[in-house]
């Protein structure tokens, strides 16, 4: 597909991260929103679209619909109004359903938000939207055994720890040199926090063999992208980011897509997935993952960033896991990585979680980062989502 | 221990569980094709046949992964932990997600033996298995 630079991110905007004081999910999400509009130069009835990838603590069907119902947007003007479920793999896969609007004309001017309240909980408590996410899971041959999100890392954990031989401190170590990148960033969740692999090692185990310290976060959060065709670069405010390359692959290692850990061949699809996205998204856009200067890796759990470099190329089979332990995704390393401190660090605030990953990303090509790479000028995000069955790669490039 | 989550059942997987009912675990084996497939339904997923048969199977297989939760995130499990989440591999050649019980937590591996079991939740007997 040659998408390359057809579609620009005008606008960013982030609200209530870490913790929303008292404000509701949607307010978090009209800040977000109205911020990313304000940079971008461009007035709410001039959008008309808008996508959602829903919400953990309160989940309504047509989420995208609440959102723009809670916040005013014009009935006259909405054309692409979409709810995208679809876990950690909504932010990316929300990103290429824009362009994909955009590119065909059936939007101009779309943009992705998502928000949620999961640390203050104001709609259901943290458990409910947790034990609400533990529902998520199959109905039938899943839930009745109460395979929680963490017990379903946990059992691609232990089968990766084993077949490579990858210790519980390598392990740690990933969730360390990712939460450090917070621990600089001025508003991430876990700002000035600094964690060493004793103190993962000594968190308690939720899931066996992973600890507290190595799950994603649970945070409120919102944030916003406003996206455009590239064309319009003159009629706006902000100098666009532009989207070079969306390709998704539905990992299964079976050759048939899936939807429950049972019907994968493997549970290393992170990795085959992300080697048959990522190639195909640097195909179109014409580069070499050489040429990638910032990468961004969805890392819930430790075991999720190592199979994903694997599969990008970074590391070798089973060494991914090393490679980030080892210093080199930090910011002078060869390849940083979630420079915000990611799910690990930064915000995870349920579905829109990875979407804070396009917002850093937007933030590197701009140079307006708090862990600035120096001339960060192409940034590689590498989704994953709904149970090792989606796995988005986008390719972002400032002009 | 009340709560816990029953199965929601389909027309595909009536028969099924009223073996387990039986204390009898069936897998599917394709009347076209020979091959397995886990979880049941009406249609091969290999080669799109409709002839799905039932198959007693050996109720043996290996532990192809496993977790100790020991923090439950749905409150219906809060009693229940630690408990021994696991997908395991039967000898028919499909995986399914079950629990491993009467086990010694800390020796259990990756490819054990384990054989399968039932256990009584909610008004079903759902397939569970332990050491052999």
């Amino acid at each position: 597909m040659n998408w390359k630079g057809r579609v620009g991110i005008f606008g960013i905007g982030e609200a209530g991260v870490g913790r929303a004081h008292g404000k509701s999910a949607f307010m978090i999400q009209a800040e977000a929103i109205d911020s990313a509009l304000n940079e971008a130069g461009i007035s709410l009835d001039e959008v008309d679209g808008i996508i959602n990838p829903n919400s953990l603590s309160d989940p309504r069907l047509r989420y995208a619909q609440s959102v723009a119902e809670y916040i005013g947007m014009s009935a006259d003007k909405l054309r692409f109004v979409q709810t995208d479920p679809l876990g950690g793999a909504a932010s990316g896969q929300s990103i290429h359903h824009a362009v994909m609007s955009i590119i065909s004309g059936y939007a101009s001017v779309v943009v992705v938000s998502g928000g949620d309240v999961l640390r203050s909980a104001s709609g259901q408590s943290s458990q409910g939207a947790q034990a609400w996410m533990s529902g998520v899971m199959g109905k039938e041959f899943e839930n009745p055994y109460g395979l929680s999100p963490v017990a379903f890392f946990a059992l691609m954990t232990r089968r990766y720890m084993l077949e490579y031989g990858v210790s519980a401190e390598t392990m740690a170590g990933v969730a360390v040199a990712l939460r450090a990148h917070a621990a600089t960033t001025p508003g991430a969740h876990l700002y000035g926090r600094h964690v060493s692999v004793a103190d993962v090692l000594q968190s308690p185990l939720i899931a066996d063999p992973i600890h507290r310290l190595e799950c994603a976060l649970i945070s409120d959060g919102a944030c916003a992208l406003v996206l455009a065709s590239a064309d319009r670069r003159n009629g706006y405010k902000k100098k666009p980011v532009l989207v070079d390359a969306a390709a998704i692959a539905y990992g299964s290692g079976s050759g048939k897509i899936h939807e429950h850990m049972s019907q994968a061949a493997d549970l290393y699809t992170p990795r085959s997935a992300a080697r048959v996205a990522s190639r195909q998204a640097l195909a179109d856009a014409g580069i070499s993952l050489d040429d990638v200067d910032v990468l961004f890796a969805y890392d819930a759990f430790p075991v999720l960033p190592s199979l994903l470099v694997e599969g990008l190329g970074y590391a070798d089979d089973g060494r991914g896991a090393e490679f980030i332990a080892g210093g080199n995704v930090s910011l002078d390393g060869p390849i940083p990585m979630n420079t915000n401190g990611g799910l690990q660090g930064y915000c995870h605030s349920g579905y829109n979680g990875g979407m804070f990953m396009f917002t850093e990303a937007v933030r590197q090509l701009r140079g307006e980062a708090h862990n600035q790479v120096p001339n960060a000028h192409i940034a590689l995000v590498q989704g994953y989502g709904s149970h090792i069955s989606r796995f988005p790669t986008t390719i972002l490039r400032s002009e | 221990m009340e709560n816990l989550p029953v199965p929601f059942v389909t027309a595909d997987s009536e028969p099924f569980w009223e073996a387990c009912n039986r204390e009898q675990l069936l897998v599917q084996v394709c009347g076209l094709c020979g091959r397995p497939q886990w979880y049941p339904r009406g249609r091969c997923r290999y080669c799109y046949s409709y002839e799905m048969k039932w198959k007693e199977a050996s109720g043996e297989g290996n532990v192809y992964s496993f977790s100790i939760v020991r923090r439950a995130t749905d409150p219906a499990f809060a009693g229940m932990v630690p408990y021994v989440v696991a997908l395991v591999e039967l000898d028919e050649g499909i995986r399914m997600i079950t629990h491993i019980t009467d086990c010694e937590l800390e020796r259990l591996e990756i490819g054990a033996r384990v054989v399968v079991h039932f256990r009584e939740q909610g008004g079903f007997k759902l397939p569970v298995f332990r050491p052999k």
